[in-house]
């Protein structure tokens, strides 16, 4: 062979070169494509946070640069608690908080292996050793924890069976409590029970939190399940962090919408019906449950043209209806406050945010984002709509814009960078407007972080890290 | 630049480099043409923003990265595009020499990796990569004088270091 490595790295681009690769217009149709899922995954998926590094942070907010740019971790930013604690270098990672530890779930980059530890909040110290999951076949999906369990959640990306893996782990001690393979199935982390929908078979069932035990299941009939998803309810505003929603829903329902159109309100306990509602068939899985009211995308796969937002009354008399917001691709669906569905709709190359009353079954206001949104979240009657960062009031004012990420420290705090242009990240209380600055920059931190409301939780490039912001 | 045309130039100018990139990070065709397609697909989604960054390339090589990181662990999204779109023209073999070079930048950690593919296979400098990743040029230089170390012992070769590129004996 050829032993000289200019060469050997020639050969590879040659061969580079020779691969077919697709089109420009195969690669907006996909775009297009991912715009259209993002609507049904945003409801369940977490989004990695980014919060940017000490290059952009020095610059006024505005400013058009490169997001993201790996920087090296700065140690002399933000207070931090207690040392570091090593992980290897990471390829990935999720991370949440709950009974005053962080929990962090990595994949070392050495071997892609898959660990678990924990940190204290108050000390910043390590909670205990780091577990090892041995599943070297699937992806790190999340990590959730309730009081009985921290749940590791992995999911194949390739269509092998089964699809998801589950792993859970007592939260005080990191022992293994239980574990268990599921094929393609959706979620919902109710405080309560771990709720799963086969996607296949619509077998849905309901699984104890510290064993990991059956302990109801709903057998498909003719109108079988297509969707589940929990019951949020202003209390869990109380919970947030990053840039999506709580993932653990605290409300004793759930909703399953069948494939025939039934809207199904259940127990989390025990799994048993509480009430049957028309919906419309095939609504797609763009849906948010809040407060009694179920949101829905009216139209399933529809990108283009005019939109409708469903709202469905889950609890009174108000039935079922459908309310236009402005047409174009349909890119997210999300609750924003009381009595509020919000919804981004792109056409073009301009990007709205549309805030649907749900009572009144009108638009309340349409805003555009500049920024072209991608998610959105709700508390204390501000809205964080996520792609850069855009912040509205209740009535569809910008109170903050920027192309730098913002996130939710807690349910009445946004975490925003640089906002006076001076390169210091600040605090930023939904309650009073009233801006705080917490250090001299922040550093890149790979993408990975949590909070609590005076603690941000990041995973660096190769440890992970408790910083004071409180 | 914002509209379909320009984001079509830009595609027509950078992704054959990306392609490169993205097939020394992985060492897999069709992963690589599956990586390029994916990022191309997100920078379209947010062309708006991302024409107005000063070197948008550098934010497609940073999604490959984070992607390409990911497959590592298989998270795969070739279900998606097998769904979506006809497989892709078949390619030829890769040479021998390609197949084992493959095989030991897999053994790599995948900082060393990123180097070598921006110092061999774009021709970016000691001085641009540390740009790029955001680290010291010593840094560099120590991924890469690492790397070309972990390429040598996984193929059973010699090496001797130089100033600027590392040769294998």
């Amino acid at each position: 062979m050829s032993a000289d490595l200019d060469e050997l790295f020639t050969a590879l681009g040659r061969q580079a070169d020779s691969l077919p690769i697709g089109t420009a217009e195969q690669a907006r149709d996909r775009g297009r494509r991912r715009t259209r899922q993002f609507a049904a995954v945003s409801v369940a998926v977490a989004i990695l946070l980014a919060v940017v590094g000490v290059g952009i942070a020095l610059r006024p907010p505005d400013h058009r640069a490169v997001p993201s740019v790996t920087h090296p971790f700065d140690p002399h930013t933000i207070p931090q608690v207690g040392s570091a604690i090593g992980l290897g270098e990471v390829a990935g990672a999720k991370l949440t908080t709950g009974d005053g530890r962080a929990y962090a779930a990595w994949i070392k980059a050495a071997d892609n292996s898959l660990w678990l530890t924990a940190a204290d909040l108050l000390t910043g110290t390590r909670s205990w050793s780091p577990r090892q999951i041995i599943d070297p076949h699937r992806a790190l999906d999340r990590v959730v924890v309730t009081p009985s369990a921290v749940l590791v959640v992995t999911r194949s990306g390739d269509g092998s069976e089964p699809e998801v893996g589950l792993f859970a782990f007592d939260p005080k001690t990191g022992a293994p409590l239980w574990q268990s393979e599921a094929a393609a199935s959706e979620l919902v982390f109710a405080e309560g029970m771990l709720i799963r929908l086969d996607s296949t078979t619509g077998l849905t069932e309901g699984l104890d939190w510290a064993t990991g035990e059956r302990r109801w299941s709903l057998p498909s009939t003719g109108d079988r399940p297509v969707t589940v998803t929990g019951m949020a309810t202003p209390a869990d505003e109380a919970r947030m962090t990053g840039q999506e929603p709580p993932q653990v829903f605290g409300d004793g329902r759930f909703v399953l919408v069948t494939k025939g159109g039934a809207v199904q309100v259940r127990d989390v306990a025990s799994g048993s019906l509480r009430r049957t509602v028309p919906h419309v068939p095939d609504a797609g899985d763009a849906v948010v449950a809040y407060a009694g009211w179920l949101y829905s995308h009216d139209v399933a796969g529809r990108t283009e043209g005019p939109q409708r937002v469903r709202l469905t009354d889950l609890t009174g008399d108000a039935g079922s209806r459908a309310v236009s917001v402005p047409a174009g691709s349909f890119v997210a669906l999300g609750a924003c406050g009381a009595d509020r569905a919000c919804v981004i709709t792109q056409a073009g190359t301009v990007s709205k945010v549309t805030a649907v009353d749900v009572r009144a079954h009108r638009v309340a206001w349409t805003t555009v984002d500049k920024w072209g949104g991608e998610g959105l979240s709700s508390a204390n009657g501000w809205i964080l709509v996520n792609g850069a960062s855009l912040v509205l009031d209740r009535a569809g004012r910008t109170v903050y814009s920027s192309d730098l990420n913002t996130i939710w420290l807690d349910g009445k705090t946004l975490l925003v960078i640089a906002p006076d242009g001076s390169g210091r990240p600040a605090k930023l209380s939904t309650t009073n407007g009233k801006l705080t600055p917490i250090g001299a920059s922040v550093a890149e931190l790979n993408g990975n972080c949590t909070s609590t409301t005076d603690r941000l939780v990041c995973v660096a490039t190769d440890d992970l890290r408790v910083l004071r912001v409180g | 630049m914002t509209g379909t045309s320009d984001f079509d130039g830009f595609y027509r100018d950078t992704s054959r480099r990306l392609t490169r990139y993205a097939y020394g990070l992985t060492g897999d065709p069709g992963e690589a043409q599956d990586l390029v397609q994916e990022a191309y697909a997100r920078a379209w989604q947010r062309w708006r923003r991302l024409s107005g960054y000063e070197d948008p390339e550098a934010w497609l090589r940073l999604v490959v990265n984070r992607l390409s990181a990911d497959r590592w662990r298989r998270l795969s999204i070739r279900r998606a595009r097998a769904a979506a779109a006809p497989p892709p023209a078949p390619v030829e073999p890769p040479s021998e020499d390609v197949v084992l070079l493959v095989r030991a930048m897999r053994t790599l950690p995948a900082t060393h990796r990123q180097a070598l593919a921006l110092y061999y296979l774009l021709d970016r400098s000691v001085a641009e990569i540390a740009t790029e990743t955001g680290v010291a040029t010593g840094t560099v230089k120590s991924w890469l004088s690492r790397g070309r170390a972990g390429l040598a012992a996984a193929l059973g070769i010699a090496t001797t270091e130089s100033e600027g590129a590392g040769h294998v004996r």
